[in-house]
């Protein structure tokens, strides 16, 4: 019924470093994709090769060169579209240090909907991650892996077509991180909005998505489109272990380091 | 003013014990303590003291309130916009470098003797210090927490009163306990130089007709009231200080 894709991206060139006397810098360029409705792809590259570059263009914060195509449901995308939230890696600096845990949740729903459909909307976001009996806390009173949900939560509580996450648990411990993958796969299947995934990490990349891009080259493009077609529900373990598992994570680490 | 504060006062009151014991009340210079308070009584004076409080702290109070509004709205202007930055800067600065006395003949020529000239030098000498900081607070602001509020496509009225103001706070209350002192000085001095009421006036007028233990009296005043508003400053900046860390403490 919904053919159309989510996301899609045509010729993309991207430039940057517009502080003075700095030369402007070309790091995409020639980037071309697609994204599904209800799709988990990961964007997959070296550090510094553009890939948080291209997350900005994808939620609006940042303008692709003339000439491009990038398109969000069908419409180019000139500032944030509405139905799209994203997650930062930065967590600390993206929360409001004064609001309590729901007052922050419910920040993007204010002056938008009635105070009791907003209060709903927070309850239900904070019961998906995980923070229902934490809604009154101060962000500084919780672990890393909190706070990172409740800014999660935020983004869930505008009920969003698309999600984009910008390496939003590089900064995390291994096992707060295999805890949050496993929540987000949850949500994922939950909600079924499309997820666009930006990570350094193969392992995370292949486990979440369903597709890998990969992103390489000065500009970079596109290098390669690994399918993962390990079937869902995923789990840490058994996944981890399977045969489908190992030969995208083996493909994508051929790409990225050569043989 | 908490109790701990008063071991400091020692040296000054032992001065001024020193000062009662030594001096001689006919000195044209340093007329005793015990005769300044009587001094501001004098020659049916006296009703003329509250009205002059009144009148300096109106002014300090008016010059502070217009100088943080304007403060904070240029500084978040700046701040948020580099063109905006670039353009007004160098005039900022020259306006800056300006000794607020300086400014008083000008002010007085183009304002008159009056009440809204003696506002205008203290918002000109008050502004500086609240503008630099709100800039620099809102250049200093992860720009991820802008990225948020663009993102989350919140209002311009809504990114700046519910993200920035909030975020930039105590950037703001330092910048007002730098000027609170100086706005204070200047609403003293603008008094003294044009002799339109106040305490620096009546300061003025007594030093004209020979009346030293008033001068010193009035002095005292000018002090207490200093000391009354920093205070207040001071508990306002640490109640905004605690609300931003939190209940941790």
């Amino acid at each position: 019924m919904d053919n159309q894709p989510r996301y899609e991206c045509r010729k993309l060139r991207a430039e940057v470093g517009s502080r003075r006397g700095e030369p402007r810098r070309i790091v995409l360029d020639d980037v071309s994709f697609a994204v599904a409705p209800g799709e988990f792809v990961s964007i997959m590259g070296r550090s510094g090769v553009g890939k948080t570059t291209l997350l900005r263009i994808l939620a609006g914060l940042h303008e692709a060169s003339a000439g491009s195509a990038v398109r969000f449901n069908g419409e180019d995308v000139s500032g944030p579209p509405e139905g799209v939230s994203l997650v930062f890696q930065d967590y600390t600096s993206s929360l409001l240090p004064w609001r309590t845990v729901a007052k922050n949740v419910e920040l993007p729903l204010e002056g938008r909907l009635p105070i009791e459909e907003r209060r709903a909307r927070v309850a239900e976001a904070l019961e998906m991650v995980g923070l229902a009996d934490r809604a009154d806390a101060q962000p500084f009173e919780l672990s890393g892996g909190m706070q990172q949900r409740v800014q999660i939560a935020r983004a869930l509580a505008s009920r969003p077509v698309a999600l984009l996450m910008d390496e939003p648990f590089g900064a995390l411990d291994a096992l707060t991180k295999a805890d949050l993958e496993d929540q987000l796969l949850e949500i994922f299947a939950a909600t079924g909005t499309t997820v666009v995934f930006v990570t350094h990490d193969i392992e995370e990349a292949v486990y979440l998505s369903d597709r890998v891009l990969v992103l390489d080259g000065t500009p970079a493009k596109i290098v390669a489109e690994i399918p993962v077609s390990s079937p869902r529900p995923r789990t840490q373990m058994l996944t981890r272990e399977s045969t489908e598992f190992l030969e995208a994570r083996h493909r994508v680490h051929e790409v990225i380091f050569g043989t | 003013m908490s109790t701990r504060s008063l071991p400091g006062l020692l040296p000054l009151i032992a001065l001024l014990g020193l000062w009662q014991l030594l001096g001689s009340p006919d000195s044209p210079f340093f007329p005793a303590p015990s005769s300044w308070w009587p001094a501001l009584f004098t020659r049916g004076q006296g009703a003329k003291i509250v009205p002059a409080v009144l009148d300096t702290i109106r002014t300090f109070g008016l010059g502070l309130f217009i100088a943080t509004i304007l403060g904070v709205t240029l500084g978040i202007l700046i701040g948020v916009s580099r063109q905006v930055g670039r353009a007004v800067g160098p005039t900022f600065e020259f306006a800056r470098a300006l000794p607020p006395a300086a400014i008083v003949p000008v002010a007085t020529l183009l304002l008159g003797f009056d009440e809204p000239m003696k506002v205008v030098v203290v918002v000109l000498a008050a502004l500086w210090p609240i503008l630099l900081n709100t800039s620099s607070g809102v250049q200093e602001l992860p720009p991820t927490l802008l990225d948020t509020a663009r993102s989350l496509r919140l209002s311009r009225t809504r990114t700046v009163f519910r993200v920035l103001l909030p975020s930039v706070m105590p950037a703001i209350v330092l910048g007002i306990r730098v000027a609170t002192p100086i706005a204070l000085v200047i609403t003293l001095l603008v008094e003294y130089l044009t002799a339109v009421n106040g305490v620096g006036a009546l300061v003025g007028e007594a030093q004209r007709t020979f009346q030293p233990a008033r001068v010193y009296a009035l002095i005292v005043i000018a002090g207490l009231i200093s000391l009354i508003v920093n205070s207040l400053v001071r508990s306002v900046e640490d109640g905004v200080s605690r609300r931003r860390v939190g209940d941790r403490l």
